[in-house]
């Protein structure tokens, strides 16, 4: 299992999350302006603010996932008449919100004065805020990110740039506080420094065996959706990059007898993070990559980082906008993959098609034909909803990850034979 | 699927080049302005048997919306078509232009993709209109590049007033249907012909229909006017046939529609104007309230029960698109408030698996119009 918990950076991660979640009920209640948004709204904006503070429903949802309630969340949405077909993330939040976060692992999230949307990771998004937007009353803010089929556009990033300046006037009107652009700036350049250390902490899955499984770098997501913008946010990630780094030049490693090297395509199966690494270590497999962790901080097309050059820090956050899997096309999702799986040396891939999420699910048949004749390496299709433990099979999953596995032996005999 | 196949046949025959559009409410004047032959395809249900071809590339909770016409395009239609255009609508079908025209490219056909970005800001949050505009100026050149025809200010008034004339007509078309002179399915099947035909066509199809209203009762009422109750039905698609009689045999007659590809396409239409970026500026910031049209979320509500009060209707059936993720959103909302406002509904849930069963909702449709009575 992914051994974040014994880990400094494991325990790290409990205190960022548990403080950040404190820090969020504490100055809400002393009177903060409160901001509910997506998980892609650049929350450095609201660094540019004295006292602004934001909640993520999505990672909230991802939580109650995590710790084993995200489908007693859901039906408490479904009782009320939101269908099942549902993402699960707004069916859980919906559902959380409907009986005023009864069973939330963090007291739930302060009510907000503002709803921030946006329709790049998915359009549902803004649909789903509508729902809060006309229960509560609260102003609905909605960042329209075009999509994109080819490079982000200079009239898009403009238009982005656009939605930023109105957001910022937004609230200075409604918050009575004036954003100051030098710690916007500021917040970009932490953000910015600490994906350096997540990307070379994403790194060590180069090393064979593999220094991370995925199941890791899902885990510690965590402080992006909580903490970006901040000194913490580097100092996390800092430490977990170390410290990953030394524990696998002592060959501390997750799945020392590591024979498959895999990769995952779409969201972390929350519900299952601990059973599916343990049985996939018990195979001698490790998943060592992840769309999901690898694109955060570059842009469409590449899992690169992309660096800050210091400039207009709305500029960078617009440019960066299409950077999650689902703001862009099966070709520049191509490009990036097969990138990884050369980098890698993936022995074959995971699709996880995912019926609460569209968006990321869509394309994956055409996908998995493209990446087996662009790069030969096998595949598989397994269905898991990331927070809907209902609509997940763990036997037809090992099934087929069984097949996965006994194909790449298949096709390494077949190489050593030739 | 042969009888649109027959149409496509025919307006290739025109000899203009024929553009696939979705979702419902693209720049059709325009395409028709420059020459081109705009077909939406949308709602092919009915149309298209079987999504053997979609089923190897979309998961199966793709809507039947998203499936019909990705059979459609793969299927013996690709031959026929020139151009795919879109404008951002939801998840699924962002995803689905690569998916068509990688296929269409297999198959051998270079078929160009048009895409618009429609600002999904509202309009009082953010300044969008030189976005649009541009977006629109764009889509001009590249039609004109692509198929080397030209853009007149003069043509796409004229283009325009022909789509106000069959705007018009729908609209009285409807209205007729709504008084029980006309079956509702005729009406259906009339707008359904209109997607895939020259708007100078489906006009005549309209006329045709409105003066000749005796012929046509499919789905019209079998009771005298005063002993069936009115609804709104409201959704993506109109109902299948199988619903609409159902809905006839237990005494319920369709008063107005809230569907995305009748009523909510054709509601409102601003007048001729010579800059295409001005008209579709009004076009779209004006449109009727559409789920789909995420800026006009606000507005949504109060268009909904100004149609459900001047129709009379004493109901909604919702019709949800199973996996339309825009419409299952608002569905609670809805029900909750026209609750509150003394209106019944019921929602019925089509699935793709329904063109095999149909008459699944006949218990149903049955109870509600009894509750409706003893009310
Ligand atoms: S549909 Fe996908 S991208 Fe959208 S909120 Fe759900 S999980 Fe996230
Ligand atoms: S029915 Fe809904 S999900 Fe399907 S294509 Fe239309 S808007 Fe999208």
């Amino acid at each position: 299992m992914a051994s974040f918990q014994k880990t400094e950076a494991g325990r790290n991660l409990s205190l960022v999350v548990k403080d950040a979640y404190m820090d969020l009920h504490e100055r809400a209640a002393r009177g903060a302006f409160v901001i509910w948004i997506a998980i892609n709204v650049p929350a450095e904006i609201f660094l540019g603010f004295d006292d602004v503070v934001y909640g993520v429903p999505e990672s909230h949802a991802a939580l109650n996932a995590a710790k084993g309630i995200g489908a007693l969340q859901c039906e408490k949405a479904e009782r009320i008449g939101y269908s099942m077909d549902l993402c699960s993330y707004a069916r859980i939040d919906i559902g959380c919100v409907s009986d005023n976060f009864a069973d939330s692992p963090t007291f739930g999230l302060p009510r907000p004065h503002l709803l921030v949307s946006n329709t790049n990771n998915c359009s549902l998004l803004t649909k789903w805020f509508d729902v809060h937007h006309r229960e509560m009353g609260v102003p609905h803010f909605i960042l329209d990110v075009p999509f994109c089929y080819g490079p982000q556009q200079e009239k898009d990033r403009e238009y982005i740039v656009a939605q930023f300046h109105d957001l910022i006037r937004v609230i200075e009107t409604m918050s009575g506080q004036r954003c100051d652009m030098e710690k916007v700036k500021q917040a970009v350049a932490y953000t910015d420094e600490g994906i350096g250390w997540w990307k070379k902490f994403l790194g060590y899955a180069e090393h064979r065996p593999s220094g991370i499984t995925a199941f890791d770098s899902f885990v510690q997501m965590a402080p992006f959706l909580v903490a970006r913008g901040t000194p913490r946010f580097v100092e996390h990630y800092r430490l977990l990059a170390k410290e990953t780094g030394a524990r696998a030049a002592a060959g501390d490693v997750p799945v020392p007898d590591e024979k498959y090297r895999l990769f995952w395509d779409n969201i972390a199966p929350w519900h299952q993070l601990r059973d599916m690494s343990a049985g996939l270590a018990a195979l001698k497999a490790n998943i060592v990559g992840a769309t999901y962790t690898s694109c955060i901080g570059s842009v469409e097309g590449s899992f690169d980082r992309y660096p800050y050059d210091g400039g207009d820090p709305l500029a960078m956050l617009a440019r960066t906008q299409n950077c999650y899997v689902c703001p862009h096309g099966m070709a520049l999702r191509g490009k990036a993959m097969a990138q990884a799986v050369k980098r890698l040396g993936i022995d074959g891939i995971v699709f996880a098609g995912n019926r609460s999420c569209k968006p990321y699910s869509l394309t994956q048949f055409d996908q998995q034909r493209k990446m087996a004749q662009a790069l030969g390496v096998p595949s598989v299709m397994i269905e898991v909803d990331h927070a809907d433990v209902r609509k997940y099979n763990r036997e037809n999953t090992f099934t087929r990850l069984e097949a996965l596995i006994e194909n790449i032996g298949m096709q390494r005999s077949v190489r050593m034979s030739a | 699927m042969m009888n649109l196949l027959k149409k496509l046949d025919a307006l290739k025959n025109d000899g203009r080049p024929i553009i696939a559009c979705f979702p419902l409410y693209p720049p059709l004047a325009l395409f028709h302005s420059m020459g081109l032959a705009p077909v939406v395809v949308w709602g092919l249900r009915g149309h298209v048997s079987g999504t053997e071809t979609a089923d190897r590339h979309l998961p199966s909770y793709t809507c039947s919306v998203a499936r019909h016409l990705t059979e459609f395009i793969l299927s013996d239609a690709r031959d026929f078509i020139d151009g795919i255009f879109m404008y951002n609508a939801c998840d699924t079908l962002r995803n689905l232009p690569e998916i068509l025209t990688g296929q269409l490219a297999a198959a051998g056909r270079d078929v160009p993709f048009f895409h618009m970005h429609l600002p999904m800001t509202p309009r009082d949050q953010t300044e969008a209109s030189g976005y649009l505009k541009n977006e629109i100026r764009t889509l001009i050149t590249n039609l004109s590049d692509r198929f080397g025809v030209k853009f007149s200010s003069e043509k796409f008034q004229n283009s325009v007033a022909l789509y106000q004339r069959m705007r018009e007509l729908v609209l009285a078309v409807q209205d007729q249907a709504a008084a029980g002179r006309l079956g509702f399915l005729d009406f259906a099947e009339v707008m359904q012909a209109g997607a895939f035909m020259p708007v100078e066509g489906h006009i005549r199809a309209l006329e045709d229909l409105t003066a000749r209203p005796g012929k046509h009762n499919a789905g019209a009422s079998k009771l005298p006017m005063d002993n069936t109750i009115g609804v709104m039905i409201s959704g993506i698609l109109p109902p299948q046939p199988s619903v609409v009689n159902a809905m006839t045999a237990a005494g319920m007659t369709v008063a107005a529609d809230d569907i995305a590809s009748f009523y909510r396409s054709y509601a409102v239409m601003p007048e001729p104007e010579p800059d295409p970026a001005e008209y579709y500026g009004k076009f779209y910031d004006d449109h009727y309230p559409c789920p789909t049209l995420l800026y006009m979320g606000d507005r949504r509500w109060a268009a909904f029960m100004d149609r459900l009060r001047q129709s009379g209707a004493r109901a909604v059936i919702f019709i949800g698109e199973k996996f339309c993720e825009y419409e299952y959103f608002e569905f609670p909302y809805l029900e909750k408030r026209l609750a509150e406002a003394g209106f019944p509904s019921l929602r019925i849930e089509i699935s793709i698996d329904d063109d095999q069963h149909t008459g699944a909702h006949d218990s149903r449709i049955a109870a509600f119009s009894e509750m409706l009575r003893g009310r």
